[in-house]
């Protein structure tokens, strides 16, 4: 069989706006997410991460500009069968047992895999039980399964991890990141906590402020940077160009540099940089212009279009 | 856009909806089966009420045949005919209410509930449309309501049946708006039009406590609505001549009076003193007999028709609104 996905980005938003309550939340978002890479999208509260989810879930329209998953319109019939998402409050009939949940989900879903579904749930979630009875956890291992179940080419989760005990939160990564593996699931969830996601994702994602402030792998993303820690003395800090920012605290300054290149020499220490460090320099700094691994070409062909050439 | 590259995923579409047809009705049943529940227990409560005046009506008429209430002795078995009676018109009464129940009890809540808890998010990225998911959840209740009313209606023919051959009232006569309302195709159609209301208010508020409460309004205005409409909906007949009622069958009297010697009329209850409306000519205006099937379908399609298009605003507002 074609790999249809090949080529494609899981995600392509181009001058993305949309708007919640008359209030613009999206503003012009240009991104790409490509496909069979597990995504973290991250920054704070309010930052856009749950509207963009929406979007590309086709349950928000966009005010202007376009979103595609697989090259496909997510409100269309084929972009619908092709994606899954999990909403960030999981919702889910609670009077359903846990049982006709799933069996909702083959009814609905052609292409339905109940050993898929299986796999988020275990043994202390009973098949009889009613959702409404099930603890916020467990309500959310069945949301993850029924999500799952579907055998979608992309996973759009919202805070999927978040109300999951440790144990439940290995468990659901594990079987998040094994269905990426086996079937090259792209999946994108967010989080505002990184820490959940670092290790597993290999993409990462900054929205603030309805804008990309980082896009790119998570393993470049920190390669492109450099900590630089050095006196605190006023004149003593180097003028570098592609500074993100510049903290002092006590006798020391630490700055967040973009590039690998040039290291001054004298007392300052270059290191690279976590990938936190690096989200948290960013969202304190929103002067800084964004890092973006794979710019978009205004003149590149779009998916669609590609596909035309093929 | 290429044929080859757009062929599988027209494929997957085509058969997405093909699968899905049976199990989102499946779906939607599971979702919705205390409706059943519910129905089921009006249905029955009704035909047992309509039983229970029916033995009632029947009961106090053979009382009242036994031991006619002309001597003051038997003056209990009129009494016992007329709460029989009463309890007829209750029972009408309540038919009559039942659209506005249907309305706020199942329409509002129907897409009001899904949004308010988020759960139309879980159906909308299922691989089922929008429009085909709304269809489903609309159809089910719709042929539930069709039917529940459609025994409501039946039941309370028959408890008018038995109304009119154990008393003389002219409170049975098809015309009377508690027997109008209840009776033939308007109620069934009624029923329709409160569920589409309730719908529609459910899915423009998004909640569904006050979804519930605005519907009960707006469907106590839409049968007021009717109730006032109800005598255009087709050509008054008009009798003018001399000497008092003459229009023969059951008629819906409308207005009468006498006309005057300038030629105006003068309806009865404006006559300014006793003795100015006693003249000669008398005029009648009235619905005949003949039109009451005529003006239950004209009514009829009227409820559908504002149905349809509270239905057609419920699609075109869940299709641009966002989720």
């Amino acid at each position: 069989m074609i790999d249809r996905t090949e080529g494609t980005a899981a995600v392509r938003a181009d001058g993305l706006d949309v708007r919640r309550g008359g209030k613009p939340v999206l503003r012009g978002l240009r991104l790409e997410i490509p496909a069979g890479r597990v995504c973290a999208l991250v920054g704070p509260n309010g930052g856009g991460k749950t509207t963009f989810l929406e979007t590309a879930a086709g349950l928000l329209r966009p005010d202007r500009g376009t979103v595609r998953l697989l090259g496909e319109d997510p409100g269309s019939d084929a972009g619908r069968t092709r994606l899954a998402f999990v909403g960030q409050d999981k919702p889910l009939y609670p009077r359903l047992t846990v049982a006709e949940t799933l069996r909702m989900g083959r009814d609905l879903n052609p292409g339905w895999r109940p050993d898929l579904a299986a796999r988020m749930l275990d043994e202390r979630i009973s098949e009889r039980a009613r959702v409404g009875s099930l603890s916020g956890g467990q309500r959310t291992r069945v949301a993850l399964a029924l999500a799952l179940g579907k055998a979608a080419d992309v996973l759009l989760l919202d805070e999927p991890l978040a109300d999951l005990d440790p144990l439940s939160r290995h468990h659901v990564t594990s079987v998040l990141m094994s269905d990426a593996a086996e079937r090259g699931t792209s999946i994108v969830m967010s989080s505002h906590v990184l820490a959940e996601l670092e290790g597993m994702a290999d993409e990462v994602l900054l929205l603030d402020h309805g804008r990309v402030r980082m896009s790119g792998p998570a393993d470049e993303a920190t390669a492109d940077h450099r900590l630089l820690t050095g006196p605190a003395a006023e004149d003593a800090a180097p003028d570098l160009p592609g500074v993100v920012e510049t903290r002092t605290r006590g006798r020391q300054t630490t700055l967040l540099v973009r590039g690998d290149g040039t290291v001054p020499g004298g007392p300052w220490q270059s290191e690279e940089p976590s990938l936190e460090t690096l989200l948290m320099s960013y969202l304190r700094s929103p002067e800084a212009p964004a890092w973006i691994a794979r710019p978009l070409d205004d003149t590149a062909p779009t998916a669609t279009h590609q596909e035309a050439a093929a | 856009m290429s044929a080859q590259s757009l062929a599988p995923s027209t494929d997957s579409a085509k058969s997405a909806s093909v699968a899905s047809r049976s199990g989102l009705l499946r779906t939607v049943v599971r979702r919705q089966r205390s409706l059943f529940l519910v129905a089921g227990l009006v249905l029955l409560a009704v035909v047992a009420w309509a039983a229970a005046d029916r033995a009632a009506l029947f009961k106090a008429r053979s009382q009242s045949d036994a031991c006619p209430p002309v001597s003051p002795a038997c003056d209990v078995t009129l009494s016992h005919l007329m709460d029989a009676e009463t309890a007829v018109q209750y029972f009408q009464y309540a038919l009559m209410l039942l659209p506005l129940l249907i309305g706020a009890f199942v329409g509002a809540p129907l897409i009001a509930q899904e949004l308010e808890r988020g759960t139309h998010r879980l159906m909308l990225t299922q691989s089922v449309s929008r429009a085909r998911w709304l269809t489903a959840q609309l159809a089910l209740p719709a042929a539930v309501v069709t039917t529940t009313a459609v025994g409501c209606s039946l039941a309370a023919a028959w408890v008018r049946s038995a109304a009119r051959q154990t008393t003389v009232q002219n409170v049975w006569g098809r015309w009377e708006t508690p027997v109008y309302s209840t009776f033939g195709i308007v109620p069934v159609a009624s029923a329709l039009l409160a569920l589409a209301v309730g719908v529609l208010v459910g899915v423009l508020v998004r909640r569904t406590l006050p979804a519930m409460g605005i519907t009960l309004v707006a469907c106590a205005g839409l049968s007021a609505f009717f109730y006032w409409i109800r005598p255009h909906l087709l050509p008054v007949r008009t009798w003018v001549g001399h000497g008092g009622f003459q229009l023969k069958g059951e008629v819906w009297m409308l207005q009468d009076g006498v006309v005057r010697k300038d030629g105006s009329w003068l309806p009865y209850d404006q006559c300014p003193a006793p003795g100015t409306c006693r003249t000669g000519t008398v005029f009648e205006q009235y619905h005949e007999a003949s039109q009451f099937w005529p003006m239950q379908g004209i009514e009829t399609a009227l409820l559908l028709a504002c149905a349809a298009a509270a239905t057609a605003a419920t699609y075109a507002v869940l299709r641009r609104r966002a989720c």
